[in-house]
């Protein structure tokens, strides 16, 4: 449902920004992708070697054209929006990650959690999906130190590592135990992150052409977004792209 | 042409148009964050801040995650090192396509000359390759080295060497100096303004530069101004009051050396372009 | 120093010893000739690796599938070429170019005669508007494109503070995929319309006073002396602003890659833009230097049109 009721355009306010503004790059694409994933489409197989079948399914339409309507039926989503939109109350839904809390914090202490805002839970369609997030680690074929790397990722990747990576970086823990280890990651309202991340989570599509398929996706929300493009179009000129892409990651 | 009185309208419009948003740039640093999306109708506070603070200005020194001192002395170390190697090896080629007789002069000027239609687009991802190659990729070897060398430069040095008569060249020669001695002593004292013109052009290309950092610099600690200030735009929270302020860091330093030495830059352009 | 007289002297002195004068001279060419050598050689060698080498590697590259990821490369023929002629993706990058550069050549170039033509006289008051023209010349790119961001923003921008102070409607050129490609040329010609107002300011100065007074003497009007005067005299001057602008135009990239990011929608996605994106995200190194080389041979073609067309037999 479109949030209708909070949308007041002709004052500068707006119902939703449902996924980062239609900007470019990895963030936008990144949670522009359960919008896909929550009416139970997707981008590419589980193989992640073709796109056919999944982008241009019709779950994922249905998707797509659901976003575009929030800026072109309903006009409850904004093309543009003003800096710190949510904070100063222009906006009345958005969506971001656990980070935002620190930051609204710091640069608006006038704005408080659970008086001026709150938390929702993560919203259901055919399925309950949030990406699965941070940062991916890898070790390099031409690595000099390829043991030494990974001891390295082990250890991060382990219960007592995880502990340093998270007091370091602030980024949720990708370990259960790891979590439960800090009081404030089981309390309102982190906990509800912890949690769900760990009942929801989903991986970007796992490929070596991932930099053309996050370039495609991005661009396919834009079109549908700002320009109002046809979804089919819109749609095929990006599974044109991630082909290719797929093509020549394959030989 | 057009009457007096319209062509002052029309002078201070451009004025306005050019200086404007450069004021409200500077203004708009000197703004608390509450204040900064307040004004936009007509009226003084458009460009005048109601509460003045220095807020923004010590957020971007102190603040650890974007160390813009850091950056400003990254820039500064990579333009002046540039700057100064540049002036140096340019003006020994010129020098030497200007004055000196050797052979192969005919042949090796115009091929030298052909590089100036050869463009950055085409050369730049080769050019990253070699540098990575080199294992120049996040040092400042790669940012200083391939920008040393300007065709442009050279050209123009080759204009106003042309213009030292080769007596007295030769005189200095008899008298039993070294060419170098010949060249530090005789024609770079003569071409000061012409150095200055292009030492001034390539310390603003290297503030100014954006792409190759960008592409060869991945160490943010490592980082230049440019893309530094780019950066900060992009982040989710963006801090406007910061950015101006950044901006603004970055650009006094330009305006204050641009007008003392305009004279010299102007004419850089004047000559370069018609000369010929 | 020596006063070029005794320097004279000296070499007469040659003359007379004509044995000792070819001794000396060939150690003196052996030298010299060294001297140049020596003098060159950093900038031969710069310009071999840094400029000829990429050009000819990137010649190659273009036939090839060279993906950086992999690291592995294959030769392809014209498969690049034949593909980036067929991608519509890359065809629209370019018609942005083109866009851009048909729409801002003039406009500029008018621009930046109308404000030498304005502020060209010595005068203590020009001299003033000249500097404040000239100003955002020397912004950098990364500082203009940070502040217009700020200036385009529909709600809170300065253009549209101002657009509204004058009764006219907002323009979102940050989020209107139809106007964008005109915030960007907005931002280059702020940015670059001073710059040619010099080069105009000097070639306005290099026409004679003689040739204005000769024709108030014959009673033209101002509009005549423009098109009858400065005009046909400014052509040389004209043919470098235009040539100059053209190539800098058809290769825009500066405010893109800050201001929009090629967005809303791609709809600023210029060419060298798309070269950058093909090369340094998808890392696929052929197709991005063969995109180049399209680029290269356009912009050649064109100036060399512009070269024909300007030619020029007026001379002053």
């Amino acid at each position: 449902m479109p949030p209708k009721k909070i949308n007041k355009p002709e004052k500068g306010v707006y119902g939703i920004d449902p996924a980062w503004g239609l900007g470019e790059g990895e963030g936008s694409t990144f949670v522009k992708l359960p919008f896909i994933w929550q009416a139970g489409g997707d981008v590419l197989s589980p193989d992640a070697s073709t796109a056919k079948g999944y982008l241009d399914s019709p779950e994922t339409k249905k998707a797509l054209k659901f976003f575009s309507s929030l800026y072109n039926e309903y006009k409850v989503a904004a093309k543009e929006l003003p800096p710190e939109a949510f904070e100063t109350g222009k906006v009345g839904i958005t969506v971001n990650g656990p980070w935002a809390i620190a930051g609204i914090a710091s640069a608006h202490p006038e704005f408080k959690l659970g008086v001026d805002y709150d938390i929702a839970p993560l919203w259901k369609g055919e399925k309950q999906v949030t990406p699965n997030g941070s940062w991916n680690m890898a070790i390099t074929k031409a690595s000099k130190h390829p043991k030494e790397a990974w001891a390295f990722v082990n250890w991060v990747t382990g219960v007592e590592g995880a502990k340093v990576w998270y007091q370091e970086t602030k980024n949720l823990p990708a370990r259960i135990s790891t979590a439960k280890a800090f009081p404030e990651l089981n309390q309102y309202p982190m906990n509800i992150f912890v949690e769900q991340s760990s009942k929801f989570a989903k991986p970007r599509p796992v490929t070596p052409a991932y930099p053309a398929v996050t370039t495609a996706v991005s661009k396919l929300f834009a079109d549908l977004g700002v320009a109002n493009r046809n979804v089919d179009d819109a749609v095929a000129d990006a599974m044109g792209n991630i082909e290719k892409a797929l093509q020549k990651v394959k030989k | 042409m057009v009457p007096a009185s319209r062509q002052w309208v029309l002078m201070f419009a451009i004025a306005a148009i050019s200086v404007l948003p450069i004021l409200w740039m500077a203004m708009g640093s000197l703004r608390p964050r509450q204040e900064l999306f307040q004004y936009i109708s007509l009226e003084w506070h458009l460009f005048v801040p109601v509460k003045w603070t220095l807020q923004n200005y010590a957020a971007i020194f102190v603040q650890t995650s974007k160390p813009l001192g850091l950056y400003i002395k990254n820039t500064l170390l990579v333009a002046v090192t540039v700057t100064a190697l540049s002036l140096w090896f340019n003006s020994m080629a010129a020098f030497s396509f200007a004055k000196l007789q050797f052979r192969f002069r005919k042949i090796i000027l115009p091929l030298f000359m052909s590089a100036l239609v050869i463009p950055g687009e085409v050369t730049m991802v080769p050019t990253y390759l070699l540098v990575h190659q080199l294992g120049w990729v996040d040092s400042y070897t790669a940012l200083i080295v391939p920008s040393v060398i300007s065709v442009f430069s050279v050209f123009m040095l080759i204009q106003f060497f042309a213009e030292i008569p080769r007596e007295l060249l030769e005189a200095g020669r008899i008298d039993g100096a070294s060419w170098f001695g010949i060249y530090s002593r005789i024609a770079i004292p003569s071409s000061v303004p012409a150095m200055i013109t292009l030492g001034l052009i390539t310390f603003l290309g290297q503030w100014d530069s954006y792409l190759w950092p960008l592409v060869v610099i991945n160490d943010e600690t490592k980082q230049m101004l440019q893309v530094a200030i780019a950066t900060f735009s992009n982040l989710q929270n963006t801090e406007w009051g910061q950015i101006l302020a950044a901006d603004t860091v970055c650009s006094v330093p330009i305006i204050i050396l641009f007008l003392v030495l305009q004279k010299y830059y102007v004419q850089s352009i004047v000559s370069s372009g018609i000369k010929g | 120093m020596l006063p070029k007289g005794r320097a004279e002297q000296r070499r007469s002195l040659f003359y007379r010893k004509g044995v000792i004068r070819l001794k000396i001279t060939s150690a003196y060419h052996k030298q010299e000739e060294r001297a140049a050598a020596l003098f060159i050689a950093p900038a031969i060698i710069s310009l071999l690796l840094f400029t000829f080498y990429p050009m000819v590697k990137a010649f190659m590259t273009s036939f090839e599938d060279y993906n950086l990821i992999s690291t592995n490369s294959s030769f392809v023929g014209l498969t690049n070429y034949v593909n980036l002629l067929k991608d519509p993706e890359f065809l629209r990058s370019l018609l942005h170019s083109l866009h851009f550069a048909v729409i801002v050549i003039p406009v500029q170039t008018a621009l930046a005669l109308s404000m030498a033509l304005l502020v060209h006289r010595s005068s203590k008051i020009s001299g003033f508007f000249r500097t404040t023209y000239f100003l955002p010349v020397v912004i950098s790119m990364g500082v203009a494109s940070t502040l217009f961001k700020l200036v385009y923003n529909k709600d809170f921008g300065l253009l549209n503070s101002v657009l509204k102070i004058f009764g006219l409607p907002p323009v979102a050129f940050l989020s209107d995929s139809h106007a964008a490609m005109y915030g960007i040329m907005l931002l280059g010609m702020w940015k670059a319309a001073g710059f040619f107002m010099i080069v105009f300011i000097a070639g306005l100065n290099n026409i004679p006073r003689s040739l204005y007074e000769a024709a108030e003497v014959d009673g033209a009007t101002a509009l005549q002396k423009f098109f009858k005067i400065t005009l046909p005299l400014l052509r040389r001057t004209m043919t470098f602003v235009v040539v100059i602008t053209t190539m800098d135009a058809i290769k825009i990239s500066g405010p893109v890659f800050i201001l929009t990011g090629g967005g809303p929608a791609n709809s600023t996605t210029t060419a060298v833009y798309f070269i950058y994106k093909t090369a340094f995200q998808q890392m696929d190194m052929g197709y991005a230097t063969a995109a180049a080389f399209i680029l290269f041979v356009i912009v050649l073609i064109i100036s060399l049109i512009q070269l024909r067309l300007f030619k020029t037999d007026v001379e002053y």
